[in-house]
């Protein structure tokens, strides 16, 4: 049995995910390719055979300091500013994907994770093992527990997830906007019956 | 002593060098296995729905992976250079406690070796993910001895890296040779100061979180099983230990390349304070930010925002350190040889790990990535890729010193092309699909088997590499030409001495006047070396291993173990009495800010900081447990007798005050008052610990027992804890009064009462917040 993941967002909060996680990775790209690159130049331009440099360190003597406190302040300065900006952006996806939206009619459905799989217990108390079936285009809130240990319970097309703990209740949302089957799946380590915790999100 | 040869040297050692020597084919040894499991479940996940492993062998094989590759493997890797450089780097003979660091070593073989024991135990081995979440590893999901077994193996770890915590802080705080202020400190010497100190406030905490599950576990009690948060208490335990330990593992490999880049460029490390500065201020924050290990987990939501950006900003300090060294090959003279191509290998490799790791920071983003193959390859960047390779460039770069021979340098540049590329191939797909979960021994998703092939592929290319650097290191150690004292022109002290160097390290004492390292030659006359012999570190661990594994499998082992300890010890204890094992406390060393402390009385300090950790986590248990406790916390004065309590609270404190008498009689030269004193202090001991037994009983007989409810297994685990502590202070003591009595102590020389009574001050306060927090509230 294989089966694919749905590669285009199926609603939100993935969205919203993305447009961060492409924020944090172009940035982190480009930083890392221009520091990686002049650690790389540098290497290269001042190697033994074609440096000018001199030799400054001489066996048994302590060599002295070498710094310079305006290039250290640069470093401090450009470190904490690319990541302001990645914060601050973060911080309002964070409330965004942690707050349930206000809607007049929320589908929500209770979630309890057991050694091995999951069970939905619908609004009306019908209670299902395996698949849950929600509707297209509303908010779709999922109370998230344990029956005994740890799981994490994941819409992986929807890129969230939270853990499910024994005796508390966490909470996260989506808001569908494309039919079809996705894969929800434990992604805390659970014991033998763990890669087989899965189960299917149809949205109708 | 004599000079030992073959088995037994090893046996018996206290070298520094050689325990280095020891450490490093130990750590290999496990790495080896780490590396070995790892291949087999690169193999299962080759292709899916694969059969190689079952989930439970799966399970078992990551677990252990983990477990051994971050405590037995990699910290390890970076102590066998630590004990080989780091004394003679600060221009020392030894280490502080030359016993002490065989006994470390001896801890850490055993502890892994029982460790890997539990593979071979019905159940097998630990199948709960190295981080040992609860519920999951308690008995009732996971009843089978290995995961018992496993984390007592880790206790004995704990014990180990304390014992050896100590000895470095107080060799590289007092055996500096003359003259080698802090500033002047080596960069390794530096990145191990930082380690130690971070082991010395990480490792307590988990040791009593793993000691509480033991206890769980053995005897039935309900810290980590009871809806009061015993899950929750388990994160905290387990994480405030848990990221620390990433900088414990990088903090070596750092100061490794630091001296490396000093060495192969030719020109002094760039903005060295900063770097040292930054490290500090990293190192600070990794005790905050641990938090972020459990954002999924439903925590106070301002808190998590906090912690966010807290780990966010835990990033600055390492951009400045990551640009320092790059900004040291800016006008340099850059040697590219073996060690210098590994340190620019970690550097590029951790600002991969480093800034992949900035996105886990970010709890919009690490809702969805917690438990995905993105925290795999982000930590196997920063762990694998910084350390490891920070410590490959260690293994070449003084491996001409620790033989005397050099390596082949083409070979050695092989090994580094195909160690990368193989590196990158395993854990670079791992980015590609980060949305795969970690942990799983099958899937089910098509998109996902080319990237884990590419995986496997690397995995194996990786891990083969290391066979061209063990058959170079083997080969060079016959026919690899003399490597000469200085191979690299470095100016550290571990270069201006022979290759091998000598037992005792220098002939004449070194010294640092103003920037140049010179010798006392001292008329000509070269230092005379002892050699240490002794088997009693590696008996005792032994016996500690044979208990432990007899505790749980097989009783009448344990009592063997047992009683083999308690001989042990005592042996020990008398060869110390008996003067059998006198190193002289150098003098003329740099000790600054530490030079009216000698190493006892530090040793004991330090030894207490990390008993203080200890306690404050079961403190710290004991509060989270009590608030979130449902139903009513009984009143104290109801459930103990606060008069019997607080007579036995003023006992005590009267023996701490007959041991400041028998300091202040020693230093007096009163001999017969400071004997009354001591034997006052251990009358009282004996009183206290019997009172504490009667209360105990008369408890037990009121239906106040060890598992009767949560309130009265931390009451029995936190005063049976303080008790132990009493217990080993006796030993102490006993031991003080036996060289008291033969005369040793006198105005002169009274260390050994003075630095007793640091200890024993310690139990004593321990006591007062137990008496509060039992008996009165």
């Amino acid at each position: 049995m294989t089966h694919g993941i749905v590669l285009q967002i199926p609603g939100e909060p993935a969205g919203t995910w993305y447009s961060l996680f492409n924020l944090y990775f172009s940035l982190g790209l480009l930083v890392g390719s221009v520091v990686i690159g002049m650690l790389l130049y540098f290497v290269w331009k001042y190697r033994e055979s074609v440096s000018n440099e001199s030799d400054d360190i001489k066996p048994g003597v302590v060599p002295g300091e070498r710094s310079n406190m305006k290039l250290i302040v640069v470093f401090f300065g450009l470190t904490s500013i690319i990541l302001f900006t990645l914060a601050s952006y973060s911080i309002l996806v964070t409330n965004y994907v942690e707050k349930v939206p206000k809607a007049d009619d929320i589908f929500e459905v209770t979630v309890q994770g057991f050694q091995w799989g999951w069970r939905f217990i619908y609004p009306n108390g019908t209670e299902v093992v395996g698949e849950v079936v929600v509707p297209k285009d509303k908010i779709v809130v999922f109370r998230i527990t344990s029956m005994d240990v740890f799981h994490k319970f994941q819409l992986i097309e929807f890129r969230t997830g939270a853990d499910a703990l024994p005796g508390a209740f966490n909470v996260i949302w989506i808001k569908p906007t494309e039919a079809g089957t996705y894969t929800i799946q434990c992604y805390e380590l659970c014991g033998i019956g763990h890669s087989l915790m899965v189960a299917t999100l149809r949205v109708v | 002593m004599e000079n030992k040869s073959g088995l037994m040297r090893w046996l018996t050692t206290t070298n520094h060098k050689d325990i280095g020597l020891l450490y490093l084919v130990t750590s290999l040894y496990f790495l080896m296995v780490g590396g070995t499991l790892a291949l087999t479940f690169r193999l299962q996940l080759a292709f899916p729905q694969a059969e190689i492993l079952s989930a439970s062998a799966f399970n078992q094989a990551i677990t252990m992976h983990g477990l051994i590759m971050v405590l037995w493997a990699i910290s390890p890797f970076a102590f066998a250079f630590a004990n080989y450089i780091v004394p003679i780097q600060i221009g020392a003979r030894d280490m502080a406690f030359p016993r002490l660091n065989a006994l470390s070593y001896w801890l850490y073989l055993f502890s892994g070796l029982l460790a890997a024991l539990s593979f071979f135990l019905p159940g097998g081995a630990p199948d709960v993910g190295w981080t040992y979440y609860v519920p999951l590893s308690t008995p009732k999901f996971t009843p089978q001895p290995g995961v018992t077994v496993a984390a007592l193996a880790l206790a004995m770890l704990v014990a180990s890296v304390t014992v050896g915590t100590i000895n470095f802080i107080v060799t590289i705080a007092t055996l500096r040779a003359p003259g080698m202020g802090w500033s002047k400190l080596p960069m390794f010497t530096w990145g191990i100061l930082y380690t130690v100190l971070l082991m010395l406030f990480a490792f307590g905490p988990v040791a009593a979180g793993f000691f509480l599950l033991a206890i769980d576990r053995v005897f039935g009690t309900a810290f980590f099983t009871s809806p009061e948060g015993g899950a929750i208490l388990w994160t905290h335990m387990f994480w405030f230990f848990g990221h620390p330990e990433v900088y414990i593992v990088l903090a070596p490999a750092i100061g490794v390349v630091g001296d490396v880049i000093e060495t192969f460029t030719r020109k002094p490390l760039f903005g060295r304070k900063y770097i040292l500065i930054a490290f500090g201020i990293a190192s600070f924050i990794s005790f905050i930010v641990y938090v972020h290990h459990m954002f999924a987990t439903g925590i106070n939501p301002i808190i998590r925002e906090v912690m966010s950006i807290t780990t966010e900003s835990i990033s600055v300090p390492f951009g400045v350190i990551m640009l320092s060294f790059i900004f040291s090959f800016y006008k340099a003279r850059v040697r590219i040889r073996t060690p210098l191509l590994f340190a620019i290998g970690s550097i590029v490799l951790f600002i991969v790990g480093g800034i992949t790791g900035v996105f886990n920071s970010s709890i919009a983003l690490d809702r969805f990535i917690r438990g995905t193959y993105w925290v795999v390859a982000h930590f196997h960047y920063a762990m694998v890729g910084a350390t490891l390779f920070g410590l490959l460039a260690a293994m070449y770069y003084w491996y001409p010193k620790i033989t005397g021979k050099m390596y082949d340098e083409k070979l050695g540049k092989i090994h580094f092309a195909i160690a990368f590329i193989g590196f990158n191939l395993l854990y670079f797909p791992m980015f590609v699909i980060y949305e795969m979960p970690r942990r799983v021994n099958t899937y089910f998703v098509e998109e996902w088997i080319p990237m884990n092939q590419l995986a496997t592929l690397g995995g194996y290319v990786f891990g083969l590499s290391f066979l061209i650097m063990v058959y170079n290191l083997l080969k060079s150690l016959k026919t690899g030409p003399p490597a000469g004292n200085n191979p690299w022109g470095a100016w550290t002290l571990e270069w201006m001495t022979t290759s091998p160097p000598p037992p005792h390290n220098f002939d004449f004492e070194p010294m640092i006047s103003g920037n140049q390292i010179t010798f006392y030659t001292n008329g000509g006359v070269p230092h005379k070396h002892i050699e240490y012999h002794t088997m009693m570190p590696m008996l005792l661990s032994v016996s500690l291993m044979l208990s432990f594994f007899g505790l749980m499998m097989y009783t009448p082992l344990f009592i063997i173990g047992a009683a083999m300890l308690a001989a042990v010890l005592t042996k020990w204890l008398i060869d110390d009495i008996y003067d059998r094992f006198v190193i002289p406390e150098p003098e003329n060393t740099m000790k600054w800010p530490f030079d009216h402390m000698n190493r006892l009385k530090f040793g004991v300090w330090i030894l207490v900081i990390s008993e203080a950790m200890l306690f404050a986590a079961l403190f710290g248990a004991y509060s989270l447990l009590r608030i979130n406790l449902i139903g009513e916390w009984p009143y104290g004065p109801a459930v103990h007798d606060v008069r019997l309590g607080g007579v036995n609270t003023i006992i005590l404190l009267t023996s701490s005050l007959t041991v400041v008498l028998a300091v202040a009689y020693a230093k007096m030269g009163d001999q017969r008052k400071m004997l009354y004193s001591l034997g006052a202090t251990y009358v009282l001991g004996l009183i206290f610990l019997g009172l504490k037994g009667y209360e105990w009983m008369k408890l037990y007989d009121e239906g106040f027992t060890l598992t009767s409810d949560l309130p009265s297994s931390l009451y029995y685990v936190m005063t049976g804890t303080h008790a132990a502590h009493m217990i080993a202070g006796m030993i102490a003591l006993s031991y003080i009064i036996v060289k008291a009595l033969r005369g040793v102590y006198n105005e002169k020389n009274y260390d050994g009462v003075e630095a007793f009574g640091i200890y024993w001050h310690f139990v004593d306060i321990v006591w007062i917040f137990l008496f509060a927090i039992f008996y009165l509230m």
